[in-house]
């Protein structure tokens, strides 16, 4: 079975507006282009001198070329177009050399605006253009604590972009469709500057529960930040969702084991986990790549607070497209 | 369509009598008019080609420069003269009280 068209699937609305992931850090070195392609656009990834992330419009506003195309490389501080050699500063990103021309005109790469948390490269985008209206959350603890990237997954999604994050609060497919034994207990959800924190309430009780916490930060509904506390050690999950088109969106997913076990430990735990994971989210793409975005679902009484996410979604939505 | 008549000086001193509707650009009555301003980034304040001296009455009068414009006059000093009264004349657009204005086409970069 192939996916349907989004246009049968979902409401036809602009991406979200939101902090969206274009690259991991580690990808993108100094005195390097990044060629991307995200929301339907093309980009370059690359940092100045001082190592800051910047992300620019992928063509020359001289006269159009992909910057990363053919010899276009950064030089000296300068994205340098293979095209004429025009060079553009990758730190203010004005156009500082031509060297054909006597005078250098007032034009300058086209920049978002970036920001680096939790190993990401994140932009902003705004369906009107309008300049951020929040910060991602940033996880002090992936900051401050000593971590391994254990793993890190990528799947790519024909699911409608906002049913992804709705997955979360679908309690009740936990049980049916991941066939798990007793469905996840939200705690208290919250909302804050970033978007969502939402805690999982554990059960005390039970003395094979190797959980003991499980908190995520849901910054608008781009990023998603999972932290997990076992018994005897911790691990991070940081997902991003960005789409490719309005067709498909990517999804990124790294664990970070806190580096406080033996690396055999380690190893076990690791693997256990993301064995599951990847399992669930298989399952779960392949129901949410060809599902339907509804605007009225008929939700009964053991559902979890599916509406309660939307009601939080709407606000970096569009209204539907006309 | 109003028609003004506008006095050119062209890079050799001589000035010459023009007319042009209001509306245009003076950037492509120049250009069309054979002043040998060229017009090589066609308005997109890149070029510098279209640089002119304006009549310093009506200056005040003109719309204001926009930040590039003011950018590339900037620029461009280091190869041509850039006075006070020096426009990027793609950024002009001929209106009514221009009738009689005097103007100099300023030398090539
Ligand atoms: S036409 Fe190029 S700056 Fe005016
Ligand atoms: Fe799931």
């Amino acid at each position: 079975m192939k996916p349907s068209p989004m246009s049968l699937r979902a409401p036809s609305r602009e991406f979200p507006k939101g902090w969206y992931c274009v690259a991991d850090s580690k990808e993108v070195k100094v005195e390097k282009l990044l060629p991307v392609s995200w929301l339907g656009r093309d980009y370059v990834v690359f940092r100045d001198t001082q190592g800051l992330a910047k992300v620019a419009d992928a063509y020359c506003p001289h006269l159009g070329a992909h910057l990363a195309s053919h010899d276009g490389c950064i030089k000296e501080g300068r994205v340098i177009c293979p095209f004429h050699h025009w060079g553009f500063d990758t730190s203010t990103g004005k156009c500082t050399d031509i060297p054909y021309a006597k005078v250098i005109p007032p034009v300058s790469l086209t920049f978002y605006e970036v920001r680096e948390v939790n190993e990401q490269i994140v932009i902003w985008y705004h369906p009107e253009g309008l300049a951020p209206d929040r910060e991602p959350y940033q996880s002090d603890l992936l900051k401050e604590r000593e971590w391994v990237l254990f793993d890190s997954r990528s799947w790519t999604s024909s699911a409608p972009f906002c049913d992804i994050l709705e997955n979360l609060f679908d309690t009740a497919h936990i049980l049916m469709l991941h066939h798990a034994h007793e469905t996840p207990k939200l705690g208290n959800i919250e909302e804050l500057d970033y978007g969502l924190k939402v805690d999982y309430i554990m059960d005390p009780d039970k003395s094979d529960q190797p959980m003991k916490s499980l908190t995520c930060h849901i910054s608008g509904i781009t990023l998603l930040v999972q932290h997990y506390e076992f018994v005897g050690t911790e691990a991070l999950f940081v997902f991003s969702f960005t789409p490719i088109d309005h067709e498909y969106f990517v999804q990124r997913t790294h664990l970070y084991l806190l580096n406080n076990v033996s690396p055999e430990v380690m190893e076990n735990i690791g693997k256990e986990f993301v064995d599951r994971f990847v399992m669930e989210v298989d399952q779960d793409m392949e129901v949410l790549n060809f599902k339907k975005h509804l605007t009225k679902p008929r939700l009964c009484d053991g559902d979890g607070p599916i509406l309660r996410f939307r009601r939080y979604s709407n606000q970096f939505l569009e209204k539907e497209g006309v | 369509m109003n028609t003004v008549i506008i006095n050119v000086e062209d890079r050799h001193g001589r000035i010459r009598k023009v007319e042009a509707c209001c509306g245009d650009n003076m950037m492509e009555v120049l250009r069309d008019q054979g002043f040998g301003v060229e017009g090589t980034c066609g308005g997109a304040v890149s070029c510098g080609s279209c640089h002119i001296y304006v009549d310093p009455s009506l200056m005040t009068q003109l719309t204001p420069q926009i930040d590039d414009e003011a950018a590339m006059l900037d620029a461009i000093q280091t190869e041509v003269t850039v006075d006070p009264t020096s426009r990027l004349s793609c950024q002009i657009v001929v209106s009514d009280y221009m009738n009689g204005m005097r103007i100099k086409v300023a030398q090539e970069i």
